[in-house]
């Protein structure tokens, strides 16, 4: 397989990966574009791993976890300029509009989460992988990995409970 | 975790799966990333040692080229040893380009790409990208319309670019008893391919670097170009941005316009330290000085007048934020502008009225974000953006 036709075919699931992990288009779109790039440059090295699509996608979770921009900035955002972004999507369709709303609170109580507990809802709920699996990509442990959910979930639960609507009001 | 509270959490997923960027423009800023790399890495090997953090915090100018990872720190970087090029070396811009038309490539082809590739505007990037491929040992989308440079080619050009002419053929050829002094060049190519050295200096030209021909007619003039050709390339630019200024400038072809930048880059490298007032009006000098404060200690502070004609006062492919007339505040960059920086330098005039004070920000985390171009729709006149 050459690059183009890796990404070709598998950016637009690299994006929804990194958008998942981030949170916010922007920081999704740098991180996807630096990860690309090195994999670019490196792709001889890449394709001869096992699996060139999983290594990749490591390279995203990891440049996920060391992204140094500070979030602050970045996750100030108004909560309306997000739901009108959504609704612009959803078009016309006027019964989505509570939905939306419902899955932005719970998105925007995903964005308090610390990242590597927002890391492993990722990877438990949307790649749907296993506590294996994760504490191998993440490095650590499977009990870690349990741990971490634990903790997301809850605070998830929590904040559902106080209803904090902002995320920018938490911070 | 309640399968209801499992729905949910999937459900939100999947809804915000409409926030994924656009695959296209990913795909183009991350060649345009990668050719950075590439430039980089190059430039790292070529020149053997870098000290940036150095050159920071003396005040002097930091090039933009190198404004990626190595602003932290000290880099060290053995010379490059040679050989074939790997997917993982680098290569400069014109190796690209020359690559590009050595394989028979031509501007047509160019354009053919660049559909392909969804690139508009810059032919000449798409030429180089391609040419970095090629170098990669990739193979391009579109077959060449014209025929692949020879072996024999590619040695003449070597000869010339080494500085070497006709009458040192002819010389040559005395010397190799060989009456043909275009057989005596393509010889003579082919040794300063293997990078073997010639019995004689070339009598004429401006060798290349590669080469080190030390003779010539005027060796401290072709230094002083090459140097500045040097400056011109280190800070970033290219064969594209030469083009536009040689249009700017009126200079009759891109190589002026690249001493001229070139020597204008590195005056700003003689500019004066910080704080000693002489960025008054008329002053050209435009100076980067150690600096930043808030929420990046890596900036570099930049200061300029507003309504400098010479776009090379803004270094392409640096992150500029504004900060209010000097005023330089970590909350600034909350609201920071992204853009490249070739219309940043009209932006800042409508921007800011007086003096501007900007951050040429660079670091692994942004380097991403430095080509990426963002609506500027915080920019209000006077106000600062």
């Amino acid at each position: 397989m050459t690059f183009p036709e890796f990404a070709a075919t598998r950016l637009g699931g690299l994006l929804r990966y990194a958008v998942m992990l981030t949170g916010d288009r922007d920081l999704s779109q740098d991180i996807v574009q630096e990860v690309l790039a090195r994999t670019q440059v490196r792709w001889k090295r890449i394709e001869r791993a096992d699996s060139p699509d999983a290594y990749v996608r490591r390279m995203v979770l990891n440049e996920y976890l060391s992204w140094r921009r500070r979030w602050a900035v970045r996750n100030v955002q108004a909560v309306g300029e997000r739901l009108a972004e959504l609704s612009d999507r959803h078009a016309a369709e006027s019964d989505h509009a509570h939905d939306v709303v419902e899955t932005d609170e719970l998105w925007n109580r995903l964005a308090t989460l610390p990242r590597k507990q927002r890391a492993v809802l990722v990877l438990r709920y949307y790649e749907q992988l296993s506590d294996a699996e994760i504490a191998s990509l993440l490095g650590c442990a499977e009990v870690t990995v349990r741990s971490n959910a634990s903790k997301a979930l809850a605070t998830l639960r929590l904040q559902q409970e106080s209803r904090i609507p902002v995320a920018g009001d938490i911070r | 975790m309640t399968p209801y509270e499992i729905d949910e959490l999937t459900e939100t997923f999947s809804a915000h799966e409409l926030l994924t960027p656009d695959a296209d423009e990913v795909l183009t800023k991350s060649r345009e990333i990668a050719r950075h790399m590439r430039r980089r890495q190059w430039m790292l090997r070529t020149t053997g040692t870098v000290a940036v953090t150095a050159a920071v915090v003396a005040g002097a100018v930091a090039l933009p080229g190198l404004l990626g990872s190595a602003t932290h720190e000290t880099a060290v970087v053995q010379p490059a040893s040679g050989g074939a090029v790997s997917a993982d070396q680098t290569h400069s811009t014109d190796d690209e380009l020359a690559a590009f038309f050595n394989a028979g490539y031509v501007y047509d082809d160019a354009q053919q790409l660049a559909e392909l590739w969804h690139e508009s505007g810059d032919v000449g990037a798409v030429k180089a990208e391609a040419g970095g491929r090629l170098l990669d040992g990739e193979t391009l989308p579109v077959a060449p319309s014209g025929t692949p440079a020879t072996a024999d080619d590619l040695a003449l050009q070597a000869y010339f670019d080494a500085g070497y002419d006709y009458n040192d053929a002819l010389t040559l050829g005395k010397m190799w008893h060989e009456s043909d002094p275009a057989q005596v060049k393509i010889d003579a190519g082919k040794r300063i391919e293997n990078g073997k050295q010639l019995p004689i200096q070339p009598s004429a030209g401006k060798g290349s670097a590669d080469a080190k021909p030390s003779g010539g007619q005027d060796p401290e003039a072709v230094t002083a170009d090459e140097q500045a050709v040097s400056a011109f390339f280190q800070a970033g630019y290219d064969y594209n941005d030469a083009v536009k200024l040689a249009k700017i400038w009126h200079e009759t072809d891109p190589y002026n316009a690249k001493v001229t930048a070139g020597k204008k880059l590195e005056a700003v490298r003689r500019c004066p330290s910080p704080g000693d007032g002489t960025l008054g009006s008329g002053t050209p000098c435009v100076r980067y000085c150690a600096g930043g404060s808030g929420s990046s200690s890596s900036c570099l502070r930049r200061e300029a007048r507003v309504g400098e004609p010479s776009p090379m006062s803004w270094p392409r492919g640096a992150v500029v934020r504004y900060a209010r007339c000097g005023t330089w505040t970590a909350s600034r960059f909350r609201s920071s502008l992204w853009a490249g920086a070739s219309s940043i330098s009209h932006k800042a005039s409508r921007c800011a009225g007086g003096r501007v004070s900007c951050c040429a920000h660079s670091s692994t985390t942004s380097r991403s974000a430095r080509i990426s171009t963002r609506p500027l729709r915080r920019c209000r006149a006077g106000s600062g953006y």
